[in-house]
């Protein structure tokens, strides 16, 4: 790979920061380089790294999707509840797939066929679906048996379980987006509905696909995660989708859509994690955290723009559209 | 003399019939929940028990964590001329106004879980003595740890850091653990949350390698501390030699399950049925105006894996 | 006269939810028309119109300010603050005004004059001021609230809570600012056609600051009522309003990409979600069933509402 093409990969501004960030915390903590703490870092991210992937396609898309905590947290009460009451582990497993996805492809739905901007669809369903998430368990916890959450502390050839999960969807998000019509046309579509109309793309399908994706991360998300906190816990998942956005947007993807890396948000959530590991190690107070978080988004935007601005000169002065996100 | 006989009669037949029917018109209680989350709702189940046994009506409202909602719902209740209000307070500092609005109105309050600092808006308060609960399971802690030489780091897991219940078993725990002078307490905060202890958990164990016990500030948040010692190839069962102390506060089925498995020391359990059933019971006294005491402690007990499954019954969330 | 009041209502989407609402509720509850019950609807939606308002103006622009509400937080903690130390209400209104300028500022110069996505940096400050709230208060409630703010926030003039009087006001000053002056025509014009704004000259850039500084201070006034309302600054008062700010102006009609909308639409969008709750608790109905209700009320308002602003173009 020549150089040239290096420098033009969205994801090499994240990729940059998360190796100094990694380089700067070896130096202030020894604990930084060994091995079960990069295997600690990366299943840390693994949650929302997945859920990243699948909201990269939404965002290039142009839409956004701020409900995914919400199925997270709906899955996970599905999949503790059909546990508990029917005991079977592949009833549970299928439950938690087909209605993450199932959750997903409403949201898509919703948005094509009423037209509403995905913003407002989603914060809608966000509500109902916790609303949802809360009525079939009346709000308990139910935990979830050590041995079948093997999906969030188990190992394969000495890689814990998440780690793999997170590869895999990456592997395959990269390959949705670069090789497959439907990448190709999530990116046409994000970049102008208009051109994508007239091109007679098959833009409904593709956005309800998008989202149902989205969903289907969330699903698998929310196994990890209840295996790792031991089963249904109150309010699980409920806010991630900011921390998702924020992973996706600082791996280089445009929030107005058209163009984004798969590989770069995944990158994005390891960053967040480097970052919480960085501010803990100085004992931080718990409320820094917010504040650094804000100020790494803002300057992560003003990097991209910069860039931007550096290519076309006129941007600063001219904004041709009335972006609403 | 005839006369006024047949007029004392009737006055007494008349209070008599009113009274039956201030008696027969139902009883309706207001619960003003802060949240929704799994002990507060075995509480509030407890509550709804002992309200049906007397054949009171409940109505519920919950504020999902906003102060500003429970103050409306507060006084949507007052609208409604509850007979009574149990509250479970968002913020114990903001909520002064509407109770202050629910005394004018002559509405008793009975404050449940969370203590009010302001003795002025309530009538009575129930609640489990957080203080002590910490402290029960900061001394057990102390018993496994006395004879470890050397600095002794002890990571805490506290609640929220607006919650006083938190606060108090926080204060409790390093109190028992001051028995302990070569302990150096990690506190982090982790807002109640299973997700923020885990993170909470693995990243105090790679900075500080050597922890050698754990408290959490609810005990739901013991499989996030078992996760994140397996993982480091540190979950040794009471016992061992190299066994991590684990101890925690509340009563629920994680906790229980951890005891018994041996995983953590032993938990600190609240009696929340006690707490409902009191709850209820002063607010069935206020009503009929009886006077009653002002603060109603309900001690937790300490369960260790020797004896807690024997006590299973005596245990809120065990084996649901 | 008639086609007079269903312009008006095809103007006023949630109008008609608004009126729907009221009639259900006061039928199927007798506390609901009760005065104690609508004094406390208006005065616990105060901090939310105010609020409502800053988003409405950043709406008319086709952007978003998701800031907004923890702008509130860390501009009561501020005055709260403040005032704890100093007893002096006037520092402590000018403190909460302040410091909501503050993130207007920064919010309209990263947005306006550097071009950076509303959605992203309002996200950012927002995380900023939610930090800032929270380590500053430590978490917890701020105390010594003066004794005049804690009665201002109990105080009635003729039955309407003094607090909901000064949203009345906030919104009537900042309607006539949008209605009558050509800042307000200018706004309108960068939201619906932000090149021809350019072509006719406007400077887009102190334009898009100004909406985004009048947000920020909005959010400080919003802030300061918020300790009046609750006798105290509390770090987390904003967490739970974003969701309803942005779901009220919405239902109310104004669009997100600009150009349409009034302060109107707001009250009654504001109005319309505070009714709906209010009726849903005193029904008794669960908590659960009401989140569910509440969303899919703020997804068919808004769907009504577009169809409304389509049918006229």
């Amino acid at each position: 790979m020549s150089f040239k093409l290096l420098f033009k990969q969205k994801w090499l501004p994240i990729a940059v920061a998360a190796l100094l960030m990694s380089i700067f915390l070896s130096f202030v903590s020894p604990a930084f380089l060994t091995l079960t703490n990069f295997e600690s870092v990366l299943v840390q991210a693994s949650v929302t790294a997945i859920m990243a992937v699948g909201m990269t396609f939404i965002i290039i898309l142009a839409g956004i999707d701020i409900s995914v905590g919400a199925i997270l947290f709906f899955v996970s009460s599905l999949f503790a509840q059909t546990l508990n009451t029917t005991g079977s582990v592949a009833l549970a497993f299928s439950a938690a797939v087909i209605s993450g996805c199932l959750l997903g492809t409403v949201n898509g739905l919703l948005i094509v066929r009423f037209k509403v901007t995905p913003l407002i669809t989603t914060l809608a369903t966000y509500t109902i679906y916790r609303g949802m998430a809360l009525h079939l368990t009346s709000a308990q916890n139910i935990p979830v048996p050590r041995e079948i959450g093997w999906m969030g502390n188990g190992s394969f050839l000495s890689i814990p379980v998440p780690v793999w999960w997170m590869l895999v969807f990456t592997v395959i998000g990269i390959y949705l987006l670069s090789q497959t019509r439907f990448g190709i046309y999530c990116k046409a579509i994000g970049c102008s509905a208009q051109s994508a109309k007239e091109s007679a793309l098959p833009i409904n399908r593709v956005n309800i696909l998008a989202y149902a994706i989205g969903g289907l991360c969330a699903a698998v998300a929310a196994l990890i995660l209840i295996a790792r906190v031991g089963g249904l816990q109150s309010g699980i998942g409920i806010g991630l989708e900011f921390t998702v956005i924020a992973a996706v947007i600082l791996g280089g993807t445009k929030l107005s859509g058209g163009s984004g890396s798969v590989a770069g948000s995944v990158i994005g959530a390891i960053f967040l994690v480097l970052i919480d590991n960085g501010l803990n190690l100085f004992n931080a107070s718990p409320y820094i955290y917010d504040i650094v978080r804000g100020f790494v988004l803002i300057v992560a935007v003003l990097v991209d723009r910069v860039s931007v601005i550096k290519n076309q000169p006129n941007a600063l002065k001219f904004k041709t559209s009335s972006e609403g996100n | 003399m005839k006369a006024f006989k047949k007029l004392v009669i009737l006055a007494l037949l008349s209070a008599s019939l009113l009274g039956q029917w201030v008696m027969a018109k139902e009883i309706r209680i207001g619960l003003a929940v802060d949240q929704l989350f799994e002990s507060r709702v075995a509480e509030n189940n407890a509550i709804k028990a002992a309200a049906k046994k007397r054949g009171f009506q409940i109505i519920e409202v919950v504020a999902d964590g906003d102060a500003q909602t429970q103050n409306a719902q507060i006084q949507s209740l007052i609208s409604q001329r509850v007979d009574a209000i149990l509250v479970c307070a968002v913020d114990q500092n903001t909520i002064n106004g509407a109770l202050m609005r629910a005394q004018r109105a002559r509405i008793p309050v009975i404050a449940y879980d969370r203590k009010l600092p302001n003795e002025r808006v309530y009538q009575a308060y129930v609640g489990p003595d957080s203080v002590q609960d910490g402290f029960l399971a900061g001394q057990h802690m102390v018993k496994q740890l006395k004879d470890h030489s050397g600095e002794i780091l002890v990571l805490e897991l506290l609640g929220a850091l607006n919650d006083q219940n938190g606060i108090d078993r926080s204060k409790g725990f390093q109190q028992a653990l001051q028995a302990l002078p070569n302990a150096k307490i990690i506190s982090v905060p982790t807002d109640w949350d299973s997700a923020k202890a885990l993170a909470a958990t693995q990243n105090a164990f790679q900075a500080n390698p050597s922890i050698k016990a754990v408290f959490a500030a609810t005990d739901t948040q013991i499989p996030s501390i078992e996760t994140v010692l397996i993982g480091l190839g540190k979950a040794h069962p009471v016992g061992h030699p190299k066994h991590i102390v684990v101890t925690g506060v509340n009563g629920s089925n994680d906790g229980y399950q951890a005891t018994k498995k041996g995983f953590a020391d032993g938990i600190v359990v609240m009696n929340l049925d006690q707490i409902g059933e009191k709850s209820i019971a002063l607010a069935e006294k206020l009503i009929k105006k009886q006077k009653v005491e002002k603060n109603h402690v309900v001690a937790g007990y300490f369960y260790h894996s020797g004896n807690i499954v024997k006590n299973k019954d005596k245990i809120w969330g065990a084996g649901q | 006269m008639k086609e007079a009041l269903s312009n008006q209502l095809k103007q006023n989407p949630a109008m008609p939810m608004l009126a729907v609402l009221m009639i259900l509720f006061s039928t199927l509850s007798p506390y609901f028309f009760d005065a104690i019950n609508m004094e406390s609807i208006a005065a616990n939606n105060a901090v939310i119109l105010i609020a409502a308002v800053g988003m409405t103006l950043v709406f008319l622009t086709g952007g978003i300010d998701l800031s907004i509400a923890t702008v509130i937080s860390v501009s009561a903690v501020m005055a709260g603050v403040i005032m704890g130390h100093t007893d002096n209400v006037l520092l402590g209104v000018l403190t909460a005004v302040s410091v909501g300028a503050a993130f207007g500022l920064l919010n309209g110069f990263l947005i306006g004059f550097l071009g950076l996505s509303p959605f992203i940096t309002t996200m950012g400050t927002q995380l900023i001021a939610r930090g800032i709230a929270f380590s500053v208060s430590e978490g917890i409630a701020v105390q010594g609230t003066p004794e005049p703010v804690i009665d201002f926030g109990f105080a009635l003039v003729m039955g309407i809570p003094k607090i909901t009087l000064v949203s009345f006001a906030v919104l009537l000053i900042v309607g006539f600012l949008v209605a009558l002056t050509s800042w307000g025509r200018y706004i309108i014009l960068l939201g619906s056609n932000p090149l021809a704004a350019r072509y006719c000259g406007l400077n887009t850039r102190w334009l898009e600051l100004s909406v985004y500084l009048a947000s920020g201070i909005l959010g400080g006034i919003a802030g300061f009522i918020s300790i009046a309302n609750l006798g105290n600054a509390l770090p987390g008062v904003g967490d739970t309003l974003l969701l309803i700010i942005i779901g009220a102006v919405v239902l109310g009609g104004t669009s997100m990409n600009g150009g349409e909308g009034s302060l109107t639409k707001t009250l009654f969008g504001v109005a319309v979600l505070a009714v709906l709750t209010n009726g849903l608790n005193l029904l008794g109905i669960p908590f659960y069933d009401q989140l569910m209700i509440q969303g899919a009320l703020i997804f068919i308002g808004y769907s009504i509402a577009m169809r409304l602003n389509q049918a006229k173009r």
